[in-house]
């Protein structure tokens, strides 16, 4: 498979949404803690930059959890270790290095320091929605490498798979149904209130 | 001390060796079945089949170390998901070769694929027994609808297939439980079709082996609760199986005998009798060699295992392999060519949902080269489509949103009704599609394996044009948007559709064929192959259903003959 093809199977190339987040509070700090877990395959650094940017793409609201509440930073990191094959995992470790590159930490500014605005700021310049260009993509159209909106596009991507697939969304925010004993096509509000399933 | 004298052997407990082992049984034959795999019980060895995504590591996709064990059955993109690979081999411990790609998916256990198939059921009709003669192609079937509609009934009573019948020349009726129910989308394009095409076209639901009311015999086995888990082993018993079904009626005679574990490689042969005396074992776990005995043997252990066991039984008598003076014998592979449909969405039921998942999809029969206006002259034979609407899991607006609540929420939210329609098309029987043995590249048993040299031919590929044409024009037609068709054909190969067949086809004449009308070896009457290589011709229906049926008539054949002889 091409990697082309091999990123839009991940659901990667076709490019993700822009659209300002007005009521997402810019200034809150990142104080998501990264020492509770240890990671299978990310280094540190990393996990601290994937566990500040599941949360912004998934954040907690009033009646649903955050991505990292329910583990989601855990599930990303397994799945790369275990599902991603060596070079997939290569050029994943790659372009996160290219984004942590983006965050300009030096000696008295450690990944601890990044804001909260700092990420919406890179995830609000690269990450693409359905119609938008991927110039770096564009520059290198066989190149075997993710580009850095590709990748965000991929935490995006995992992130809300995770976050499905996880089992306090399955069974409490979806509509879980494990044995239906029927089929038939019903009305949405009456079968789901206008969720979809779990399953 | 183990028995190593019956009056019957099976080889195989998948499909057909599960009719043939209930079946022998049942007519009082003490019949011994041989099982290359592990033992697999009803429910009890199901790990997975009540696990949630969130049970399995990584929501069940294939991990590294499954796809390093698994690369061939890795390459069909599903068997391997981590919630049922447990039943599909390992491909390392189980190589084979290919001269040109061939995707062999298996699985090595008691049930074999039973356990796992598609379950759709439909028989062929004498169209199909009678084209090879119209045509000209390969050989005649020495078998017509009428010697086998009987046993098409016997089968379905018992198994349990749910259904629409259409009264269709080329998809005969059969004995069905009531149909699962078309969704509001698969409604409109049933209707729609209807109304826009006058060459017969018609849309049904599937016809599959589920219970969709009251019970069936065997081991526990209950309607349909519509939880898609079908792969992982079904604890309701709900589809058909070997392990639910056909073994636990053949354990019930106290005539059967199952042995796992037991790899059989070839077939005992006495000239003085012209007859096989029984078959050679290997213990797969201990390796030992060991020979059983019976007067009638029968062999269900799939298209190609079955053809290697006879090649690989030579004798003075038969120096290319048992029964095979005709050349035939591994020759002739079909599948059926598929991966090739369009794709569309459906507006206007936004305000409807699915309840359940019906592990069950459309069929539009074949209505192809039919006569009159149905003919094409680019192709002979056809295909028919299976697939259907679902509503996707998410909403599109994901792709609209960068991150935050509003993400939050349409991922929450069902997406738009897609619809697919997938053909599945015959192949012509070619001799030079074929698989032999490898006697240099040996298996952790000594044993040779198997090579594989087939491609899909010329008629194939001129039918995919019109498979994905037609596909296309229903969608259009029924109003549907953004209309795609597809054809994966680069990325597809023979074997894949997993309906391998015809390697030991039956014939009128010992001469050009390997069995005769009884699924009987031309040349050595009490051997009986009736997996999928008997197969004279493919037709486009998915094939299961037909090796159960040709299975419970030669195993009547079989103990009526035996009792002769008694």
């Amino acid at each position: 498979m091409k990697r082309r093809d091999a990123l839009k199977k991940l659901g990667l190339a076709a490019g993700f949404a822009i659209t300002a987040p007005s009521i997402f509070s810019m200034l809150q700090s990142c104080t998501a803690d990264v020492k509770t877990w240890v990671p299978k395959f990310l280094t540190s650094n990393e996990q601290a930059v994937l566990t500040n940017l599941v949360d912004i793409i998934l954040p907690k609201t009033a009646t649903t959890p955050s991505a990292t509440e329910v583990k989601v930073p855990q599930f990303i990191d397994q799945y790369i270790y275990e599902v991603l094959d060596i070079k997939d995992q290569e050029i994943t470790r790659a372009a996160f290095n290219k984004f942590i590159g983006f965050l300009k930490l030096t000696e008295t500014k450690s990944i601890s320091d990044v804001t909260t605005e700092e990420y919406t700021a890179l995830l609000d310049e690269y990450l693409l929605i359905t119609e938008d260009i991927d110039e770096e993509r564009e520059a290198n159209l066989e190149a075997e490498i993710m580009t850095t909106s590709e990748f965000l596009g991929q935490v995006k991507w995992m992130t809300i798979s995770a976050y499905r697939n996880s089992e306090q969304v399955g069974e409490n925010i979806l509509v879980y149904d494990p044995i239906p004993a029927q089929y038939y096509c019903g009305d949405l509000q009456e079968l789901t209130g206008g969720k979809s399933y779990s399953l | 001390m183990e028995n190593h004298q019956y009056d019957a052997i099976v080889v195989g407990t998948g499909i057909s060796g599960g009719w043939a082992a209930k079946e022998l049984c049942e007519k009082g034959l003490k019949t011994l079945v041989l099982e290359r795999g592990r033992m697999i019980k009803h429910v009890e060895d199901y790990p997975t089949a009540h696990l949630d995504p969130w049970d399995l590591p990584n929501g069940g996709e294939a991990s590294n170390e499954t796809k390093e064990r698994k690369p061939k059955q890795h390459r069909t993109g599903f068997v391997t998901d981590e919630a049922h690979q447990h039943f599909f081999v390992d491909d390392l411990k189980h190589p084979y070769n290919e001269d040109r790609r061939f995707d062999w998916i298996r699985g090595y256990h008691v049930g074999g694929r039973s356990l796992m198939w598609g379950r759709q059921s439909y028989r062929l009709s004498d169209i199909d027994f009678e084209a090879n003669k119209k045509e000209n192609i390969a050989v005649d079937w020495p078998v017509r609808y009428k010697d086998i509609s009987a046993w098409y009934d016997k089968v379905e009573e018992y198994i349990g297939v749910s259904g629409e019948n259409l009264g269709l020349k080329q998809l005969p009726d059969q004995k069905l439980l009531k149909p699962m129910n078309l969704n509001c989308v698969e409604k409109e394009l049933k209707s729609k079709i209807s109304e826009n095409f006058d060459d017969g076209r018609l849309l049904t639901i599937g016809r599959t082996a589920h219970i969709t009311e009251g019970t069936k015999p065997g081991e526990g086995r209950s309607t349909c609760q519509y939880r898609d888990r079908c792969m992982r082993g079904c604890p309701f018993g709900a589809y058909f199986s070997s392990n639910s079904s056909t073994l636990p009626a053949a354990e019930a005679t106290g005539n059967m005998t199952l042995r796992p574990n037991s790899i059989v490689h070839e077939v005992i042969y006495d000239d003085v009798t012209k007859k096989a005396t029984g078959v050679r074992v290997i213990d797969a776990e201990t390796k030992e060699v060991i020979e059983f005995k019976a007067k009638v043997i029968f062999l269900c252990a799939s298209a190609i295992a079955s053809a290697s066991i006879l090649l690989q039984s030579k004798s003075d008598r038969f120096p290319n392999g048992l029964g095979n003076d005709s050349g035939e014998l591994g020759h002739n592979l079909m599948d059926h060519h598929f991966h090739v449909g369009a794709v569309a969405k459906a507006d206007g039921y936004e305000d409807k949902i699915e309840k359940g998942r019906r592990a069950n999809g459309i069929y539009i029969p074949r209505f192809r080269n039919l006569g009159g206006n149905t003919n094409s002259k680019a192709f002979k034979r056809g295909y028919g489509y299976q697939g259907g609407a679902s509503r996707s899991s998410m909403s599109e607006m994901v792709a609209e949103l960068k991150y935050g609540p509003e993400l939050k929420e349409a991922i929450l939210k069902p997406g738009e009704w897609n619809v697919n329609l997938l053909a599945f098309g015959e192949t012509l029987p070619d001799h030079s599609n074929r698989m032999y043995m490898d006697y240099e590249k040996l298996d952790e048993w000594g044993l040779p394996t198997i090579t594989f040299d087939a491609a899909f031919g010329e008629n194939e590929m001129a039918m995919r044009e019109d498979m994905r044409v037609q596909a296309e024009n229903m969608l259009k037609t029924a109003g549907f948007k953004e209309v795609e068709g597809y054809d994966n054909s680069e990325n597809t190969a023979m074997g894949l559709g997993i309906h391998e067949m015809g390697t030991a086809r039956m014939g009128r004449d010992p001469k050009t064929s390997v069995l005769n009308e009884y699924n009987q070896v031309h040349t050595c009457s009490n051997v009986y192959v009736t997996d999928g290589s008997f197969m004279t011709s493919s037709g486009c229906q998915n094939p299961s259903l037909t090796y159960m049926a040709f299975t419970a008539r030669a195993a009547d054949h079989a103990a009526k003959e035996f009792k002769k002889n008694a």
